[in-house]
């Protein structure tokens, strides 16, 4: 299949996922292609909204659409790692011998909701670590790969704070976007209940499946990027640091410190996928600029001056990008 | 979405090529009007800036440096504004808003990977929608406008006449003096015999136009010598004056010009007018206003005496019989004078034009009711025309006699006051004579001249009841002749006069010598010894 089918096929397939995750989720536009455009990219995803708005069913009909296998997790404060990555247990074999056998945990999905990941306690957290980035368990010196596409869409309540473990910055880096699910509009909240009276189950169908999905990724990243875009792309990411010399004003004003290399590659990335699902076969400015805030807002750290003048990090985001123009 | 087939693109797009080449062309085009413009516009100062300055240069230099600025505007202009293709790529992504598809395609236009082919055809395919209008001569206003301002400069700088600097008259500015010459000054003494002068001019009786142009040329003589360094700038002032006041006289005196147009049909007419205004050479010296004024009284008797004879031959030549073509002989003259009169340029209020065409409609008032009458009451008729005319003519005269007599009494004042010599005065506009001034006879022996007021002839001085000098001879140790007092006592006068202004005196003596010499020209009453 030459590159133009492949396209062909891509632009079909991303219609397809819009339309059935359509049937479970109402608006959410945005969230939803974010979505699609991290598991197209192969980054994770943090979602952060309050209880109700769709988080878990989200991704839910997301696991129905992609045909892929899903596995929820809950986080407490009790989960302990093994808990999430599986462990050995003695098994008894069919002639009464005992044996050690791992019975893998929940995490040996494709598609992984880590719901409330900001309730697990730190050391549970970082057993998501090595999962996430490197789609891999290691467990009693033994290495299990996660089949592909591996994808963590984890949950975060911003209310609740009270028994919540912050997520460290290393793992925090780790999702390649983090998305704010904001409370439905009216229209929008009257076509849920009208949905949520009919059923509560997910209706969405498998449209795709993980072979598509890697090809997919695939095709996504063979999109030109002329060098100015990439230089702008990475000049943003440098702007974050205030401890650099060619920082904006903005970044030393407000930020106490700024994203990882992790962010530019997931920029670069995420625009990558998001050209070719608007149908464009080159990433542009555009792409880059409304990736920027997924992208940057769980990754860097404002400080009191910001909060001082009331500012949101998406805020500081907006200044950084007007200055870094 | 979108998706196209796979073409064959090997090269840069098409469209691409295409838009290129219209903004190719576009940038070539303003930069040609931009350079042709400079071009026009520097030579347009140039020669506005040359011609003001009455500098000529060959119009090959103003071709070269035209077409050198044009040629290094245009050319400069369009390395600037031609388009490459990155620069193109921005341009249209930005106006276009194609999200830097072309900028991609461009980047990429030798890339062989599919998805790049892919992306030159996307791109390609915008390039081949966007609407031709869209590719605009953008600005191009500004370079029109620029255009019209540089042909506006150059036809200025052509049709600029180039300052004629020979013709123009120099400024009135003082010669640099020349080595050794002497410096003037021009002390109260001489500024106060200027106002003496002035005030005299003021209250004589002449013309009130003619003596205000007298005084205005008078005072402005008085500025101007107040900022006069050297002598030739003093002489050069005062001669500047004589001249205009005499051309003043020459103006207002119609005598001559009337008289040489009357000649050819009436001699004794013209002898009569000729001679007439020249009576004042008779007068003698005019070395004061009194004198000149006193003079003037006489003027009447004095031409009347000398014109009678001639204008009685003109009146007896119109007596002649009906029967004997009387009313031809007087359309003869009528016709005449009407012809002398409209050949000149004198104006008709001008007194001895107005006293001719005044006579020569009597005349013809006369020649048209010759009828009934007989040649005793038409003869009488024309005698009484004839003496009004005479009036009339005499006045006229005698106002001629003292514009000449005020001319002469001004520019032999200011000669002495300054210290010049006579003969450094320029000649008399109006004069054919070797020296116009009066210098004693009118030239015209036996024909009448003006009789002293006080009676007595030339050598004598004085306006009073006593005359100093008279025709009493006096020793002149310069020529060893005996010589009328009168003459050597101008003279002297002059000489004094020279001492004057050029010695150390106080002015307490000069006033008082000064005085003296009054004395002398005017006379002074004296008082009957029981008077006292």
């Amino acid at each position: 299949m030459d590159n133009a089918e492949k396209v062909k096929k891509f632009s079909h397939s991303i219609d397809k996922i819009k339309e059935e995750l359509k049937k479970d989720v109402v608006g959410q536009e945005e969230i939803v292609e974010n979505v699609i455009t991290a598991i197209i990219a192969g980054g994770n995803v943090l979602l952060e909204g309050v209880p109700g708005v769709g988080k878990t069913r989200l991704v839910r009909s997301l696991g129905r659409t992609l045909h892929l296998p899903f596995s929820r997790i809950q986080f407490t404060p009790d989960l302990m790692p093994s808990d999430v990555t599986g462990t050995n247990v003695i098994e008894k074999d069919e002639k009464g011998r005992m044996n050690m056998v791992f019975q893998r945990g929940p995490i040996f999905a494709n598609l992984v909701l880590a719901d409330e990941i900001n309730r697990a306690t730190p050391k549970t957290q970082s057993a998501m670590l090595e999962v996430m980035q490197e789609h891999k368990v290691t467990v009693a010196k033994q290495t299990y790969k996660l089949d592909e596409p591996f994808f963590v869409l984890a949950t975060e309540n911003p209310i609740e704070q009270d028994g919540t473990y912050p997520l460290p910055e290393a793992q925090m880096d780790r999702f390649m976007f983090k998305l704010i699910m904001k409370f439905p509009s009216i229209t929008e909240l009257a076509d849920i209940v009208n949905m949520t009276q009919v059923s509560l189950e997910e209706s969405a169908e498998a449209v795709v499946d993980g072979k598509t999905i890697l090809e997919m990724r695939e095709l996504a990243k063979s999109v030109p990027i002329i060098p100015e875009i990439l230089n702008y792309a990475v000049s943003l990411i440098s702007n974050t640091h205030p401890e650099l010399d060619n920082c904006v004003p903005s970044a030393k004003k407000y930020i106490k410190y700024g994203a990882s290399p992790r962010a530019a590659q997931a920029l670069v990335t995420g625009a990558k996928v998001r050209a070719l699902m608007h149908g464009n076969y080159n990433v542009s400015y555009e792409d880059i600029n409304a990736l920027a805030y997924p992208v940057l807002r769980h990754r860097i750290k404002i400080n009191y001056n910001a909060v001082n003048d009331k500012l949101s990090v998406d805020d500081v985001v907006k200044m950084i990008i007007n200055d870094t123009k | 979405m979108l998706y196209y087939k796979v073409q064959q693109i090997n090269t840069m797009s098409e469209n691409f090529k295409k838009i290129k080449k219209r903004i190719t062309v576009e940038a070539a085009v303003k930069s040609a009007v931009a350079g042709i413009s400079c071009g026009l516009f520097s030579v347009g100062i140039l020669l506005l800036i040359l011609k003001l300055s009455s500098v000529g240069i060959n119009a090959g230099y103003y071709v070269l440096m035209g077409v050198g600025v044009s040629a290094a505007v245009s050319i400069g202009l369009f390395l600037f504004l031609k388009p490459t293709d990155a620069k193109l790529a921005v341009k249209l992504d930005g106006e276009y808003s194609l999200n830097e598809k072309i900028q991609t395609m461009v980047t990429y236009s030798d890339s062989d990977g599919e998805m790049h082919k892919l992306q030159r055809e996307d791109a390609d395919a915008k390039l081949k929608g966007l609407p031709p209008r869209k590719i605009a001569f953008s600005k191009i206003w500004y370079f029109l406008l620029a255009a019209m301002l540089a042909v506006a400069m150059f036809l200025t700088g052509v049709l600029v006449p180039v300052k004629d600097v020979a013709n123009e008259e120099p400024p009135a500015v003082e010669l640099p003096p020349e080595e050794g010459e002497k410096k003037f000054e021009y002390t109260l003494f001489l500024q106060n015999l200027m106002a003496q002068l002035i005030r005299e001019v003021r209250e004589c009786s002449l013309d009130e136009e003619q003596k205000s142009i007298y005084v205005l040329i008078l005072t402005d003589l008085d500025k101007t010598l107040k900022t006069v360094e050297y002598e030739s700038g003093m002489k050069s002032a005062v001669l500047g004056a004589v001249e205009d006041i005499d051309e003043i006289t020459a103006a207002a005196n119609s005598g001559e010009k009337l008289s040489a147009k009357i000649k050819t049909f009436g001699e004794d007419l013209a002898s009569a007018i000729s001679g007439g205004i020249k009576i004042y050479k008779s007068a003698g010296s005019l070395n004061s206003i009194e004198r000149v004024e006193s003079i003037k009284g006489t003027l009447g008797d004095a031409v009347t005496g000398f014109t009678s004879k001639k204008t009685a031959n003109t009146l007896n030549g119109l007596k002649v019989p009906k029967e004997e073509g009387l009313e031809n002989v007087l359309n003869t003259f009528i016709v005449n004078i009407a012809a002398a009169l409209a050949g000149t340029d004198v104006a008709e209020d001008d007194l001895l034009f107005a006293s001719l065409k005044t006579f020569a409609n009597e005349l013809s008032g006369i020649v048209g009711n010759l009828g009934p009458f007989g040649n005793d009451t038409l003869y009488r008729k024309i005698e009484e025309a004839f003496k009004r005319f005479e009036n009339n003519f005499v006045d006229s005269l005698v106002f001629q006699n003292f514009n000449c007599m005020m001319d002469v009494f001004t520019r032999r004042k200011l000669a002495d006051i300054f210290g010049l010599d006579y003969s450094e005065l320029p000649e008399l506009p109006y004069d054919d004579s070797e020296n116009g001034e009066g210098s004693g006879g009118s030239g015209n022996e036996g024909e009448g001249g003006i009789k002293d007021p006080e009676g007595g002839n030339q050598g004598g001085m004085g306006d009073g009841n006593e005359i100093y000098g008279s025709d009493d001879l006096i020793y002149n140790p310069d020529t060893g002749e005996f010589v009328k007092y009168g003459e050597l006592l101008e003279e002297y006068h002059s000489k004094v006069l020279y001492l004057l202004m050029n010695g150390d005196w106080s002015d307490e003596t000069k006033r008082y010598i000064e005085k003296y010499y009054e004395i002398l020209f005017g006379g002074v009453k004296q008082d009957e010894p029981d008077e006292k």
